[in-house]
């Protein structure tokens, strides 16, 4: 099936110049964007585990595995926040890092629904 | 472009299973690739003891053995394959600290669909490159360097890089004992252009000593 890529002012990914650096291979994209989908929970309780657990280190590597699994849908705030809160989460204050760590989780089920919305339509 | 039409054993290590499908299909470009892609630093050494891969490819920061404790492992294993680390933003120290161990090379995460394959055959070339030259670095009895440099403080980072070349080349010491000994050489460089004597203390001379060279053989400093 052929999907349309389109990316509006309300997106929150750049889907057509993802596929494009990936060589216009959209069975890739799509791969990726069911992993990105299948592995986001285990993401979203590693870091809001590593919060309650109240771990820096553990925040930070939560925040860097995110940051990761949505570059490659060229989702540049989500990028912007994960990086962010990785770094926060090492020297910023308790409130700082759970501010950061809320946008930034808001901004990831946004890019899930997109991608859901895009690959994985009901 | 490949070596040869052998085709050649890729090890990716990576924690991330979408980074795993990307790496591998980066790489498929390549004809010659034969891939294999493992989740954490424990299964890749078990590979590398029985598959013994061209190349490893892994990421640096991983639950349980990060890059560069990997890298470590593999050498203390005695596997000398070239490794080859993805990078990202807010991990150079331990990129720094991963060259300094044997790193062959690395590429930052955000470039790996355009720069990934050309790194591995260039550091491919290279290790092929050192493989021709051991032989003949094996038979080398005598190695002199002179060097007359003027007074300047601003040529001892670049006699340094050189001698860390030619270390490493003939083989005389690897990895961080090679950095160590360099950046010695370069505390004891700098400072005789400041007083004028060159002084080999004794953790240079130390350093020296621990390096495998036949009975006979001296290291001769003449300032």
């Amino acid at each position: 099936m052929a999907i349309v890529l389109e990316s509006t002012n309300h997106s929150c990914c750049n889907l057509p110049g993802a596929l494009a650096r990936l060589g216009d291979d959209q069975d890739l994209l799509c791969e990726l964007a069911r992993l990105f989908v299948d592995t986001l929970p285990d993401r979203i309780r590693d870091l809001t585990s590593s919060m309650e657990a109240g771990c820096p280190q553990a925040v930070s590597d939560a925040a860097h595995s995110l940051k990761g699994s949505v570059r490659y849908f060229l989702a540049e705030k989500a990028y912007d926040m994960a990086q962010a809160l990785e770094l926060l989460a090492l020297s910023g204050t308790k409130a700082d890092i759970e501010s950061s760590a809320e946008k930034l989780l808001r901004e990831v089920q946004r890019l899930e629904a997109e991608l859901v919305n895009t690959y994985f339509p009901k | 472009m490949a070596l040869s039409t052998k085709s050649i054993e890729i090890l990716v290590v990576d924690d991330s299973a979408m980074e795993r499908l990307l790496v591998s299909q980066v790489l498929r470009q390549d004809p010659v690739f034969r891939i294999t892609a493992v989740t954490d630093g424990w299964e890749a050494m078990d590979f590398a003891r029985s598959r013994r891969p061209d190349v490893v490819v892994t990421d640096l920061r991983m639950p349980g053995m990060n890059g560069l404790q990997l890298i470590e492992n593999l050498q203390s294993c005695g596997h000398t394959m070239p490794v080859v680390l993805m990078t990202s933003y807010g991990s150079e120290k331990l990129v720094v600290q991963a060259l300094k161990a044997g790193a062959a090379s690395y590429v930052p995460k955000l470039n790996l669909e355009s720069s990934l394959v050309k790194t591995i055959n260039r550091v491919l070339s290279m290790t092929a490159q050192r493989r021709f030259q051991q032989p003949m670095v094996d038979e080398l009895t005598i190695s002199e360097w002179c060097f007359a440099l003027e007074n300047d403080p601003a040529s001892v980072p670049h006699l340094i890089s050189h001698l860390l070349d030619l270390v490493v080349q003939l083989n005389v010491a690897g990895g961080a004992r090679a950095a160590k000994i360099c950046r010695t050489l370069k505390r004891v460089l700098s400072d005789a252009t400041v007083t004028g004597t060159l002084e080999i203390d004794g953790e240079l001379r130390g350093l020296l000593n621990c390096m495998p060279l036949e009975p006979g053989s001296e290291f001769v400093a003449v300032s």
